[in-house]
């Protein structure tokens, strides 16, 4: 549903990404893995039309994706993106309505602000406070929550474990397979590479800016390289 | 003598924050002091005295075109003198600039096309009504009145529709709203819009009550004040701001002096700043990490 052909992004002449190509098929979660700075985040800005590419194309559904984000969204993609990015002058619940902004069905809606609540309880209890006031964990889930608001077909997931204690990533990254149940596409960017790893379907390694791996989360697991650069063994 | 003074401070206060709502709102959005709305007001001025003293329009009719006028040109400002900048992703001090700049084209337009003579409305709202025994402005009250309602009416937008979330949400993440799909230059055109309306219902407000000339928009420095004394880019900041100045304006003009007045509008302004430097209601950072 989603495929990157050979994109290259550069900022000002620093060249940040180098002719990246991925493919997120329907259904599938996808992780893409890297150390800070490799450009993860990079890409999923660029994914999202917020960026503009120097070469290469994102196409989604078939569709080539403009440099709109208001276009992605609507082409049926949702963003929670890296640091969360709340609206702290909203309440919960209006950063969930502005997830639906593109949506007319008000019953649906309530419906879906409903299936959110049921979903992480804890955005329930404080639906009527800013969203400035929630914890880490909180807002973390009001931020997926929201990116769920509009219906996605592909949710873009950049570093949801950041800033969260072990036991709430632990439970965050629970919801994953959870959201994917319900037909949605995931494409997942996360340091946190063996929690990443064990969650996806497929998975990527991103080092300096290129795509350095490509394959099952088994075999990236297994593989020396990844044992060694992301999960701390050393070598024998 | 206190209640006639402080009804003409609320009067004068509400067109101050009809003005400062303006400032506040585009500020909100896009971080710079948008200073072509002065001259935006003024053009305000203009467009309600020829509506009513050329065509003969009744005050309300006047009222109303010349909101439908600075909001056309509001909206043409931003499409001309800002957007180039905002898809370059300028430095606010940029806008700044640009807003100047299109001060000064808009106000010598006015220079070639109109001429630099005073002009002045018809009479209206002349009478006074008693009340207590003290006698209060009609225009004053009918300025205060107005003012309310279309705050009012704005805080009600702003705060229960949807397209009024979306301009709250821009107003601290731009780019996150355009990612849940806000199309940005339609946002800013409402804001726009919004901001050109009611620099045309303090234009004729200020052109009753005083003249209307091409320099008349550095009367809206006050609002600009007022809108900093509130925390610029916060709406209640703007209204509390505007009412406050308005207020200090005309005790101090009655129980002091009238050529103080100005002295202490400033000196409040410096000290407020002082002690607390992004106003009364000003925006802090409290993003989490």
């Amino acid at each position: 549903m989603l495929e990157i052909q050979n994109l290259t992004v550069h900022y000002g002449k620093i060249r940040a990404l180098d002719s990246v190509s991925l493919e997120v098929k329907p259904g599938e979660i996808v992780s893409l893995v890297g150390a800070n700075g490799a450009g993860k985040t990079t890409l999923i800005w660029t994914i999202f039309g917020c960026l503009k590419p120097t070469s290469g194309k994102v196409i989604f559904e078939g569709k080539e994706v403009p440099a709109k984000p208001n276009v992605a969204a609507k082409m049926g993609m949702g963003l929670s993106p890296e640091r969360r990015r709340l609206f702290p002058n909203l309440t919960v619940r209006e950063n969930l309505r502005m997830g639906a902004y593109l949506r007319k069905d008000k019953a649906e809606i309530a419906r879906d602000e409903e299936n959110m609540y049921a979903m992480f309880p804890v955005l329930k209890i404080r639906y009527t406070q800013y969203a400035g006031t929630l914890s880490g964990g909180e807002q973390q889930m009001l931020a997926i929550a929201r990116a769920l608001m509009c219906r996605p077909k592909l949710l873009l997931l950049d570093e949801p474990s950041l800033g969260l204690s072990p036991l709430l990533t632990e439970q965050l990254f629970a919801k994953i397979p959870e959201v994917n149940a319900t037909g949605v596409g995931i494409l997942l960017s996360e340091q946190n590479a063996f929690k990443a790893l064990k969650v996806a379907h497929r998975a990527y390694v991103i080092e300096t800016g290129t795509i350095a791996m490509e394959d099952t989360p088994q075999n990236l697991l297994s593989s020396d390289h990844v044992r060694q650069s992301y999960l701390g063994f050393r070598a024998v | 003598m206190l209640l006639q003074t402080l009804v003409t401070g609320l009067a004068i206060g509400g067109v101050y924050a009809l003005m400062a709502v303006g400032y506040s709102l585009v500020f909100s959005i896009l971080n710079f002091s948008n200073f072509a709305h002065g001259v935006i007001i003024m053009l305000g001025a203009y467009f309600g005295y020829y509506l009513c003293s050329s065509l003969g329009l009744g005050i309300g009719a006047s009222m109303l075109g010349a909101m439908i006028g600075t909001a056309v040109i509001s909206i043409l400002n931003e499409k001309l003198a800002y957007r180039p900048l905002r898809l370059r992703k300028a430095v606010p001090l940029y806008f700044m600039i640009s807003a100047m700049g299109a001060a000064m084209f808009l106000e010598n337009m006015v220079y070639v096309t109109v001429g630099s003579h005073f002009y002045s409305y018809p009479s209206f709202f002349t009478g006074s009504i008693s009340i207590g025994g003290a006698y209060v402005g009609l225009l004053d009250i009918v300025a205060l009145s107005i003012s309310t309602f279309f705050i009012i009416l704005l805080t009600l937008f702003l705060n229960k529709t949807m397209m009024g979330t979306a301009i709250r949400a821009a107003s601290r993440d731009m780019l996150v709203a355009s990612t849940l799909g806000v199309n940005i230059d339609g946002l800013l055109m409402v804001v726009f819009a919004l901001a050109g309306g009611f620099a045309g219902i303090a234009g004729v407000f200020l052109g009753v009550k005083y003249l209307v000339y091409p320099t008349m928009g550095v009367i809206t420095n006050k609002a600009y004040i007022a809108a900093v004394i509130g925390g610029i880019g916060s709406l209640p900041g703007a209204i509390v701001g505007g009412l406050i100045l308005g207020l200090v304006e005309s005790f101090v003009s009655a129980y002091i002096s009238t050529t103080l007045r100005d002295v202490f509008s400033f000196s409040m302004l410096i000290i407020l700043l002082l002690v607390l430097p992004s106003g009364l209601f000003g925006k802090t950072l409290d993003e989490k990490l």
